[in-house]
């Protein structure tokens, strides 16, 4: 027997709307490009066989056509409602403030990534198996492994060199 | 053996290996004896959990998920109060974008505790195969599901359901990270009861297993066929549509998938013999989801022996945008309507 939507959808929610958000930086966004992925999912004909890698492949190109579409609809009340809501999960405008540094500094980091290493990291990290990876990402399942260590390797230095000094634009390695 | 190179390195670290693969086995053998490589899987797992912990740290939280039926409904329509219709504008309800898809497309779905089993187009030869089939309870999903398996030997993407909610922590474990306690404490654990509780929230996959138990008291019966009014408006739509209802398991929602992958499989064929379409439910109290091979929506009401179209939800040229706004503003009237008539034998 295998998963039915109402499962997978229950189960990949949170992992599909971070993936997300990882691409296009706005939670709120993410959700609606979530919940649009799962709408694809469900008119999907046929049906995908490997639903999971298939959601974070529609995914992925939806937040990719986002970042292209001139028709951005970040508009300001909707920028502002996010703030509030972020002001309010987070309790403290502090933590809030936090939070937006810490996302603009791995938004950074992740940036120095290659395209495919960057989404094949967050594939993983979504919670996919390498086969599914391999799915959604086009790569050959053999060649998961590698790129995902040279992932994780980038961002890991990515990141420490930011934390080490001032100067971020050198984050490249 | 020599070194482990890095790819195999990390794939066995990763639990990506089958258990029965040779591969492993042979990396396991190969640590035991090489202080090289255990320090270089010490790195690499070192590594992971920086990874993990670096990307947690920029989680914002992913927000409840909203009801399977409110993804429904946020394609479908807005907060369309319902006897309000919208502007009378004639507009034609399929986008050039989407016409296509709409042209070949529907699926319906109905309210409160029973599942639309079964839709299929009446007419053309060859073109319902599944008409006259009977909606009955059952055991096992159809087509998909099986070929699914079939093709799928790691199993990775088809644990079987063994509980309605699973939770990303619990997938992290099984996909073979074998070793936890290095998962970032900064990972935002996922909240298996509140999302139970989405779920279940006013949520009909998660309604009374059996199709007719479940069906809420009073809510309307939308089995049976129907056919296009005629001088509605609804160019690509089928004249002709069957609505059966939905098997059922005991937790409710394989039933529910069993009737999506229904009518996946089953398919539905337009009049003019077109091509095979999108399918999915929708549910409301009161009405009908029909959805598209594309993003656009219908939702219809029941009214007596009528279905009359409610509202609608229009993407944008390319996704959601427009199709949000539309809906918020509750704008779409839908000019369509499909008359109750007997199921042809």
């Amino acid at each position: 027997m295998s998963e039915p939507w109402a499962t997978i959808y229950a189960e990949t929610w949170d992992d599909l709307v971070r993936f997300l958000d990882r691409k296009v930086w706005d939670p709120e966004r993410a959700r609606d490009l979530a919940q649009e992925t799962f709408v694809r999912a469900l008119g999907a004909d046929p049906p995908p066989e490997r639903p999971r890698a298939w959601l974070f492949a529609v995914a992925s190109n939806l937040a990719r056509d986002e970042a292209r579409s001139a028709l951005r609809w970040r508009s300001r009340l909707r920028r502002v409602r996010e703030e509030e809501r972020e002001r309010l999960e987070t309790r403290t405008p502090d933590l809030a403030l936090e939070l937006r540094e810490r996302r603009r500094a791995v938004r950074e980091a992740l940036a120095t990534l290659s395209e495919r290493d960057r989404e094949v990291l967050l594939l993983w990290q979504a919670g996919l198996s390498y086969g599914e990876i391999a799915a959604a990402s086009g790569l050959a399942e053999g060649a998961v492994g590698t790129t995902l260590s040279r992932a994780r390797r980038r961002l890991v230095g990515a990141w420490t060199q930011r934390e080490g000094g001032e100067e971020t634009g050198a984050a490249r390695g | 053996m020599p070194h482990v190179d890095e790819g195999r390195l990390t794939a066995w670290l990763d639990g990506a290996l089958a258990p029965g693969d040779p591969v492993g086995a042979e990396i396991a053998r190969h640590l035991e004896t090489c202080a090289d490589c255990r320090r270089r899987l010490e790195e690499a797992r070192e590594l992971r959990g920086q990874t993990e912990a670096i990307l947690a740290a920029a989680e914002a939280p992913p927000g409840r998920a909203p009801g399977f039926a409110r993804l429904a409904a946020r394609a479908g329509s807005g907060p369309t109060p319902d006897g309000a219709r919208g502007p009378r504008r004639r507009r034609r309800w399929s986008v050039p974008a989407t016409g296509l898809a709409w042209a070949a497309s529907v699926a319906l779905a109905v309210s409160a505790g029973w599942l639309a089993r079964d839709l299929s187009l009446r007419r053309g030869e060859g073109a319902a195969p599944f008409a006259g089939a009977p909606a009955v309870p059952e055991p096992g999903p159809p087509g998909p599901a099986v070929r699914e398996e079939g093709r799928e030997p790691k199993g990775e993407a088809l644990e079987p359901p063994t509980d309605d909610i699973a939770v990303s922590a619990a997938r992290q474990k099984e996909r073979g990270t074998a070793d936890a306690g290095e998962a970032p404490a900064a990972r935002a654990a996922p909240e298996p009861s509140a999302m139970a509780a989405v779920a279940a929230e006013s949520d009909p996959f998660h309604a009374p297993p059996d199709p007719e138990a479940g069906r809420a008291a009073g809510a309307p019966d939308a089995t049976g066929c129907w056919e296009r009014e005629s001088g509605a408006e609804g160019r690509g739509l089928p004249e002709r549509i069957r609505l059966a209802p939905a098997a059922r398991s005991a937790d409710g929602t394989q039933g529910a998938a069993d009737a999506i992958r229904g009518r996946e499989a089953q398919g539905l064929v337009s009049e003019a013999g077109g091509g095979v379409v999108a399918h999915w439910a929708g549910f409301g109290p009161d009405s009908v989801w029909i959805g598209g091979a594309g993003p656009e929506t219908l939702r219809m009401r029941l009214e007596g022996d009528r279905l009359a179209g409610l509202s609608r939800a229009r993407p944008g040229k390319d996704g959601s945008p427009e199709a949000r706004a539309d809906t918020e503003r509750g704008a779409a009237a839908v000019p369509v309507a499909w008359r109750r008539v007997p199921c042809e034998p």
